[in-house]
């Protein structure tokens, strides 16, 4: 009885602590998604944050269009299909944490129990009109600019999170 | 350590089921239409979610006698059909706002993250006298799977002598058959 105590107590864990979770991002459309993709405190509270250096050969962080990658959790980013390979930290709380740091760094493994995946702000460009659709796509209760679930003039965009029995997972939808 | 075992064993079922397969709404009933909704959820997460529901039209049809399969949230949809959904109110984040879906909606396929991780859950429907728009005061109500860690449903409502209603699954060939059965 005592185990399945502490065999709930761990699931129970690990719906607590979503901040640990992968993200899975899949771009269905036929644009690159360009933009700012970023981390935040849960429920948007006061403390560190990070956007996503850009994934080369791109200028500013993209998932092209027809891409799907993973990122099990911040310090691992870098050696996904579109890494980051740099965090750059911004924290109001105390600036002595702001800088860039690469995945890998000490700092960023801390951050995979302090943030959580939060947004990202980004366009598509029509391959034909060139027209743009613009997105602030995230969770809402992190920062209250970001929405679930948008919808663009030739596109559409998801963010939302799943639970599972093993655990909870963020999708990033791009249709 | 056996409690143990089976706990597992129901958490692997869990996850079985969370492939969710075709819903197959029988109406045996010799004098009355089944109309109402239909909805599939996560049954993991505070909120289920996702949550879709049958949104277009408002209340699905199954006329007396008939039965009707629903493969998944697109390859169920025939144009001009009152038994089939043109549109799916998809709720992704409890608190967020349910939007509005036609049946071949990318994000709806089967094999999806939406698809994958939701399964038949209820239904809120009325009988009607058959091919009328007279409801049946005493044959009604919300039915599903009484699992369902989100929503209390009855899986069997009892509207005897009028008729009767069940929900339950069969699972064949690695396929789970959801069934509401009305009698």
């Amino acid at each position: 009885m005592k185990k399945i105590a502490l065999l709930l107590s761990v699931a129970a864990g690990a719906l607590v602590f979503a901040q640990s979770s992968p993200i899975i991002i899949q771009n269905y459309s036929v644009s690159d998604a360009v933009g700012r993709f970023r981390t935040g405190m849960p429920g948007g509270a006061p403390g560190p944050l990070m956007y996503a250096a850009p994934n080369p050969p791109y200028g500013s962080y993209t998932i092209p269009a027809g891409g799907f990658t993973q990122y099990d959790s911040f310090s691992t980013t870098g050696t996904a299909t579109f890494p980051i390979v740099k965090w750059y930290v911004t924290d109001y709380t105390n600036p002595a944490n702001n800088g860039g740091y690469d995945y890998n760094h000490p700092f960023i493994t801390t951050m995979n129990s302090v943030n959580e995946w939060a947004g990202f702000h980004f366009w598509l460009h029509d391959p034909v009109t060139g027209a743009a659709d613009i997105y602030e796509l995230g969770d809402p209760t992190i920062y209250s600019g970001f929405s679930n679930s948008l919808t663009g003039t030739f596109s559409s965009a998801d963010w939302f999170t799943i639970t599972t029995p093993s655990g909870p997972t963020t999708y990033l939808q791009i249709f | 350590m056996k409690k143990l075992l089976s706990l597992l064993g129901i958490l692997s079922v869990s996850l079985m089921y969370a492939q969710g397969g075709p819903l197959i709404i029988m109406n045996q009933s010799v004098n009355y239409d089944y109309r109402g909704n239909i909805f599939a959820n996560n049954f993991a997460g505070a909120g289920c979610n996702p949550v879709v529901a049958s949104n277009n039209p408002t209340m699905l049809r199954v006329p007396a006698g008939t039965t009707v399969q629903y493969d998944n949230f697109r390859d169920q949809y025939i144009p001009g059909s009152q038994s089939s959904v043109a549109t799916w109110s998809v709720l992704l984040a409890t608190g967020g706002t349910p939007s509005l879906r036609p049946w071949n909606h990318p994000s709806l396929v089967p094999g999806g993250v939406i698809s994958n991780n939701t399964k038949w859950s209820m239904s809120k429907f009325q009988m009607f006298h058959a091919g009328t728009l007279d409801p049946e005061t005493y044959f009604y109500g919300n039915i599903g799977d009484a699992a369902n860690p989100c929503v209390n449903n009855v899986d069997y409502i009892n509207a005897l002598p009028m008729g009767d209603a069940s929900w339950f699954t069969i699972t064949t060939g690695g396929t789970v058959y959801t069934y509401l059965l009305i009698n």
